[in-house]
């Protein structure tokens, strides 16, 4: 069980997402990083799918009202653990009473902070995302406040190792792009309706995030694109990481509460593998797209699965190592 | 495992004097023992004309980090106060990060290896001066 004791707004509790009822008009949810989800949920030996708390605004604090392992993944910054320094990508076991502080990032843009067995929250629509439109799933469907209780699903004393931790994603499976992080992307339907100037610099320039990103998308700022002619088109099925283009210009990519539907017309989708990057991304950084074939997002997919296979099997390694006392 | 990696563990152990070695992974139990009167031990000695002086060891193999990856800034730098449990030192083995952390409070007196420096089972990393 811990207690938030910061005022900072929009946490929320996130799993791996909602998967299944874009048919019912029920966006996918779940963590930004995906990847960070996965791999707190492995150095706590928690259940795959694990819910855990996502954290976009610091800093951040919570205290323990009684003894529990957690790791803090995603976003790297100054964390303490009563006043203690803690690593990023690594696990502990906290005591009853002891307060986690959660800094502004250094790097990254999201924390996670997952406990042991995962937040116990009831599933909803088979998921325990925060669905923020819907106002239900997470925690009483709502971002988390001061003074909110959340139960961990397996408290108390850790039975596997604790205070070790991993290398990141970000440096396990880095990519950029001339030093500006990058991310792949498949052309989509309405690529070819625009113009070759505004297609070679979509690939060529920089994009910046502006302040109007979050959850629900990601808004971009940079040279307008021209479509060849004006678009008209109906609403149609969207997922996150689709890029549209309206009317001025500027590409917006739907992100993990974005609406299942939209009538904008699409110039590209952000590959699953990488939509974690795009989480990570703070806003007024700059990003830069690469063009990528479907082969090739499906190779990605399998380098995250292979990052996550080798972090699991060096943490088996660790848990069947003989404990060592200090 | 294959006869050769055997043979090279039964190597390593002789060259560096340690009397057996276990060894734990999926489907796989190995226990090596090489016939010595004694088992030289390997836990720290520390000198008893520099009481004062405490050699922080590593406990494992692997690669030695006195920076984290995701953090410019060492860990920990000469002359620096340390306190008893803090983290001086990581040991990276493939993506796994384990924590060197000091065994008494004191000063560290000196970084005895450098940054990337693979290391063995017991290797001293750091002199720490204590405080008494």
């Amino acid at each position: 069980m811990i207690e938030i004791i910061s005022a900072t707004a929009l946490a929320t509790v996130q799993d791996t997402g909602r998967s299944g009822s874009l048919g019912y008009g029920v966006g996918t949810s779940g963590a930004m990083d995906q990847l960070a989800l996965a791999v707190g949920n492995l150095l706590l030996g928690n259940p795959e799918g694990a819910a855990a708390i996502e954290i976009p605004l610091f800093p951040f604090e919570v205290r323990f009202i009684q003894d529990c392992a957690f790791a803090v993944t995603g976003a790297a910054g100054e964390a303490t653990l009563d006043g203690q320094p803690l690593l990023p990508y690594w696990v502990m076991q906290a005591r009853e009473g002891q307060v986690l502080s959660l800094g502004y990032p250094t790097s990254g843009s999201r924390a996670y902070l997952c406990l042991a067995g995962g937040i116990d929250v009831p599933p909803v629509l088979g998921s325990r995302s925060t669905q923020l439109r819907g106002e239900f799933g997470g925690f009483e469907g709502r971002a988390l406040q001061q003074g909110d209780r959340l139960a961990a699903a397996r408290p108390g004393l850790s039975e596997g190792p604790v205070d070790f931790g991993v290398i990141a994603p970000s440096q396990a499976l880095a990519l950029h792009c001339d030093g500006v992080p990058a991310m792949r992307v498949l052309p989509a339907a309405e690529y070819e309706c625009f113009v070759e100037d505004s297609r070679n610099a979509f690939w060529a320039d920089d994009w910046k995030i502006t302040g109007q990103s979050n959850r629900y998308g990601y808004r971009l700022e940079g040279t307008p694109m021209v479509p060849v002619a004006p678009i008209e088109i109906r609403s149609h099925g969207i997922v996150p990481g689709v890029i549209q283009v309206p009317h001025g210009g500027q590409p917006i990519i739907q992100m993990r509460d974005a609406q299942p539907s939209g009538g904008y017309p699409k110039f590209g989708t952000v590959i699953e593998a990488d939509l974690w990057r795009l989480g990570q991304a703070p806003v007024g950084s700059k990003v830069r797209f690469i063009h990528c074939s479907y082969p090739e997002a499906l190779d990605a997919l399998d380098d995250n699965r292979r990052y996550l296979e080798e972090v699991a099997r060096l943490i088996d390694l660790h848990r069947m190592a003989p404990r060592q006392g200090h | 495992m294959s006869n050769e990696e055997i043979r090279q563990l039964a190597r390593w152990l002789s060259e560096v004097g340690l009397g057996g070695v276990e060894l734990q992974r999926p489907g796989v139990q190995l226990v090596l023992k090489r016939h010595l009167e004694s088992v030289a031990a390997h836990e720290s000695i520390d000198s008893p004309t520099h009481a004062s002086q405490v050699s922080i060891r590593t406990r494992g193999l692997g690669q030695l980090l006195l920076s984290h990856p995701d953090q410019p800034q060492v860990l920990i730098a000469e002359d620096n106060h340390v306190d008893k449990g803090q983290i001086v030192a990581l040991l990276q083995v493939g993506d796994l990060l384990l924590p060197v952390r000091s065994p008494q409070a004191g000063h560290i007196s000196q970084v005895l290896l450098q940054h990337g420096a693979t290391v063995g089972y017991g290797e001293a990393i750091m002199q720490l001066e204590v405080a008494s």
